[in-house]
């Protein structure tokens, strides 16, 4: 999986390209095993067009550490991906723009 | 400098790596020792002090020090924590792991006399004896090892930073400025306490009555609400059967998003959110069955219950577009999105008879 970074200061970009899934979540997992020193984490997911159960992990761990240091911003979601964390009641707990 | 100080200064230099050893052995010793206590902290601050440092305090008091020994914090460590109770809680625990010098040890809480300032914290002077099975190197170094709340250490830095212990004294009018914050901050320190306690006492008792189903007049706020979804047994019951649907696993987050959800439908108390979960109990579980039921997601959050069960309650009030577009808006911060997800749950769930 594709995954650009940049970071400013105390925030940190990720986007991600493709499938949220059971073979490239760990990729995502990987990059948000290291987050010291940001108190922001926006994640793009614009290029993301689908998300499994492995990915909605992903993300709650992000949310979990992030709540911890400051917090999380899940932009760009597409419909699709939005319906997932709907169904599963994701959707009240992250702050999607 | 006099050849005794300079004497002291060659044995530091000999010591140094020992130090350095000892401390990271002290540092790890406090972060089991927090770990293991659950306690909360700051942070841990350690280090061994440098040779500039040492030769200013030599020529500033050196006629208290004959030789190394004599300095108990060549090496020190500091464990910042959140509550004083904590403080006492920690203290304990370190004297349990290391060994104390009581003679070179004090509360210097318990030190300031009444009408005195100051806002000080646990001192212990420390050391491995030969027993503990440490390399030999690093037993029977002194070391001290310094516990505060953090009300406690922004005193004590900012006294370091001020440095208002002029040898000439201060002038009334800033000695008792001093005053007035220690004892604003030993009474914040207190109340910080209290707020815990009693935060874990209320929660305590909303938890208990939600269980025994006595939580009726109880408020739908950040306590009540998490808690009634962790404990109450219809809610509990709906969440596993919509987990059961694909076998999934539930991960508990915070449901605090929902308290203007719920109020946003009229429910501002326990009692109306219990009636509301008996009342459209089913009608969530069939929703959740015909999204989850053709898909393997298999894992939900703790909120999928309530999540299903205000869509309920908007389907079998018949909410108008406009309205349930103004409700989906609490989660969808995009207000056309919000629109358009509104329009289709419309039409697939009332619009069409």
């Amino acid at each position: 999986m594709k995954i650009e970074k940049s970071r400013e200061g105390g925030t940190l970009l990720l986007s991600p390209e493709g499938r949220l899934d059971t073979v490239t979540a760990p990729e995502l997992e990987n990059e948000i095993g290291d987050l010291s020193g940001v108190e922001e984490l926006i994640i793009d997911m614009k290029k993301i067009d689908y998300i499994s159960s492995a990915g909605l992990r992903v993300i709650l761990k992000a949310q979990k550490i992030m709540n911890e240091k400051g917090c999380m911003r899940l932009k760009n979601v597409g419909e699709s991906v939005m319906e997932v964390f709907e169904i599963t009641g994701f959707s009240d707990f992250l702050t999607v723009e | 400098m006099n050849i005794k100080d300079k004497s002291i200064i060659e044995d530091y230099r000999k010591a140094r790596d020992s130090f350095v050893k000892l401390d990271g052995i002290v540092y790890d010793k406090l972060c089991k020792i927090v770990k293991e206590t659950g306690i909360q902290t700051l942070g841990i601050e350690h280090r061994v002090k440098s040779e500039a440092s040492l030769a200013g305090k030599l020529v500033r008091n050196g006629d208290w020090y004959q030789k190394l020994d004599d300095l108990t914090d060549i090496l020190g460590a500091r464990v910042i924590c959140f509550f004083n109770d904590e403080v006492d809680k920690l203290g304990k625990e370190v004297e349990k792991h290391f060994t104390v010098d009581r003679k070179n040890s004090s509360d210097k809480r318990a030190l300031i006399k009444a009408d005195s300032f100051g806002y000080l914290s646990l001192h212990y002077t420390c050391y491995f004896n030969e027993e503990s099975g440490y390399p030999k190197e690093v037993c029977n170094k002194k070391f001290e090892i310094q516990i505060r709340t953090i009300l406690q250490h922004t005193w004590a830095a900012i006294e370091h930073d001020i440095g208002y212990k002029s040898e000439f004294g201060l002038p009334r009018e800033y000695e008792r400025g001093f005053s007035r914050v220690a004892g604003l901050l030993e009474i914040a320190d207190d109340e910080f306490i209290r707020l815990r306690d009693g935060m874990k006492s209320y929660t305590d008792d909303i938890r208990k009555r939600i269980k025994e189903n006595r939580a009726d007049e109880v408020a739908v706020n950040a306590v009540s609400i998490n808690e009634f979804v962790r404990s109450n047994r219809l809610m509990c019951e709906l969440n596993g059967r919509i987990a059961a649907i694909n076998g999934a696993e539930i991960k508990i987050v915070d449901a605090g998003n929902y308290i203007e959800q719920l109020e946003w439908f009229g429910i501002k108390k326990i009692g109306e959110l219990q009636k509301l979960t008996e009342r459209r109990g089913q009608a969530a579980f069939v929703l959740a069955e015909s999204a989850l039921g053709a898909t393997d997601i298999d894992v939900l959050s703790s909120n999928a219950g309530l999540w299903y069960l205000c869509r309920a309650e908007l389907i079998a009030e018949k909410y108008s577009e406009e309205k349930i577009a103004e409700f989906f808006a609490f989660s969808i911060k995009e207000k056309e999105a919000a629109k358009r997800r509104a329009k289709a749950f419309y039409n697939k769930y009332i619009g069409i008879e």
